[in-house]
């Protein structure tokens, strides 16, 4: 049986209740155990700017909290993962580093081995559960709707150290919402960022970034975007309603982004509360008309 | 930095005496930036940045040649490097392998300690420091929480937090900085 930790972080909890919730009860349906962590920290990776050293320490806290359960991390925001997993290898290579964090942990009675692995969920359902046994569990399979994915950079890039699949032609996030019966379509700059880290130094290049990417969307005739990452759900989400009012002229995009275990939740047969649909800002209901009876 | 504020770099020549001809090897030999000085300048980097399609403000490929001639005043004080997405394309297609994403984080540490960072930046690391969140949680959330059948939101270790930030020394940073401004 697939068991992970499960590190929820800092954005989904608060802000993106939708995705821990979708995602707790699709791996439940499909008997993945997920183990909470307790007493987690931040993953760091806004210390990361401001400090090496800090940030290494902070995401070593939280893999050597995981070893310590014997247990590979399942982190669902794409700012985590990449953090974590940067923070895996970099100290297993650098053994000056990984001293210094170790030192650190030991005031703790904790240390970094390097022993785990740090999956996202669509690693998850991909390489560990595998998208044949997920298949099965798709009773409510969606008809006629066409959807735009976004995979998210840091779920991809840097491929070095991420080592998932090829960041300039990915096919994990199409490969697994198309098991839903979703049919995928491409858009120009697929695989561009959603501009979302740069809303803290410059929010006008952010709209200015996910306006681009929804006019290219909604060009290629998609009815609905799916994401992985909270920052990406929230640049398509959220954001849109910032790029209606600045680039609209009066019209709007209203292009609802789902999250992909809200997707995958609907084709099992959830209902749009357990997936928590109705939070979404960009009106999102009229996806459940593409569901099959 | 707010709406319309951006400094646009490089209006005068370059001229030697503003170099500082050791800071390439200061990056090169700091965090990820072993490779910076294999740059031959192709712009690839530039090419598939997802900010400088939208801007003329942030191009990698400046950020880069800038910190291998040694503009080092340019680079820390500037806003440029503050307006990389981390998306990491520039680093995963530059075919001389520079970090290049890396290496804006090395140059951020640098200008972070020089008090040049953005204020959003310092608020979310206080924020944490503060109360184990980035952005400090509201009762409001608990309640939909339950509504959504999730637990309350989890407990961070700040104590724990705090003294990572200590002992690395980063609180000291943080903080301290601060006050000298205060002083001033």
């Amino acid at each position: 049986m697939v068991k992970y930790a499960l590190y929820t972080g800092c954005t989904i909890p608060y802000r993106l209740n939708a995705y821990e919730a979708s995602t707790r009860k699709v791996m439940e349906h499909l008997g993945v155990e997920l183990v909470d962590l307790d007493q987690v920290n931040c993953c760091g990776l806004y210390v990361e700017p401001a400090n090496k050293l800090a940030y290494l320490a902070l995401s070593g806290r939280i893999l050597a909290l995981a070893e310590e359960q014997n247990l590979d991390i399942l982190a669902l925001c794409g700012g985590c993962t990449s953090a974590l997993a940067k923070a895996n290898a970099y100290l297993k290579e650098h053994e000056d580093e990984r001293n210094a964090v170790n030192e650190v942990l030991a005031d703790f009675d904790m240390g970094f081995e390097g022993k785990i692995r740090v999956v996202n969920s669509v690693n998850s359902f991909v390489e560990d559960i595998g998208l044949k046994e997920l298949k099965k569990q798709i009773t409510k399979p969606f008809n006629g709707l066409k959807l735009a994915a976004h995979y998210g950079c840091h779920l991809l890039k840097p491929s070095e150290v991420l080592q998932f699949e090829d960041p300039e032609a990915p096919k994990s996030v199409d490969d697994l919402c198309s098991i839903t019966g979703a049919m995928m379509v491409d858009y120009r700059d697929k695989y561009d960022c959603c501009g979302a880290p740069v809303i803290a130094t410059e929010q006008s290049l952010a709209v200015k970034i996910i306006n681009n990417k929804l006019k290219n969307i909604s060009h290629a005739g998609a009815n609905a975007i799916v994401t992985v990452c909270p920052y990406c759900e929230l640049m398509f989400d959220l954001m849109q309603l910032e790029a209606d009012e600045v680039y609209g002229n009066g019209k709007k995009y209203g292009l609802p982004a789902i999250l992909h275990t809200q997707l995958l939740g609907l084709s099992m047969g959830m209902d749009t509360e357990e997936v928590g649909l109705s939070l979404n800002k960009v009106n999102a209901e009229k996806i459940v008309e593409f569901l099959s009876e | 930095m707010s709406k319309g504020e951006i400094i646009v770099p490089i209006k005068e020549p370059i001229r030697s005496k503003d170099l500082d001809p050791e800071f390439k090897y200061k990056i090169a030999n700091t965090y990820l930036g072993k490779d910076l000085k294999a740059c031959f300048k192709c712009g690839a980097c530039s090419g598939g940045c997802p900010v400088g399609i939208v801007t003329e403000v942030y191009k990698p490929r400046e950020v880069i040649g800038k910190t291998i001639l040694g503009m080092k005043e340019d680079v820390l004080t500037g806003d440029q490097i503050w307006l990389c997405a981390t998306c990491y394309t520039c680093e995963d297609r530059c075919p001389q392998h520079v970090n290049i994403t890396d290496v804006i984080l090395a140059l951020r540490n640098i200008a972070f300690r020089q008090g040049n960072a953005p204020k959003a930046l310092v608020e979310q690391a206080k924020n944490m420091i503060e109360t184990g969140w980035i952005q400090p949680p509201t009762a409001s959330m608990d309640k939909r929480r339950e509504e959504l059948g999730l637990s309350r939101l989890p407990k961070k270790a700040v104590e724990d937090l705090q003294k990572i930030v200590k002992a690395t020394g980063f609180y000291d940073l943080l903080y301290q900085k601060e006050e000298t401004e205060e002083e001033k």
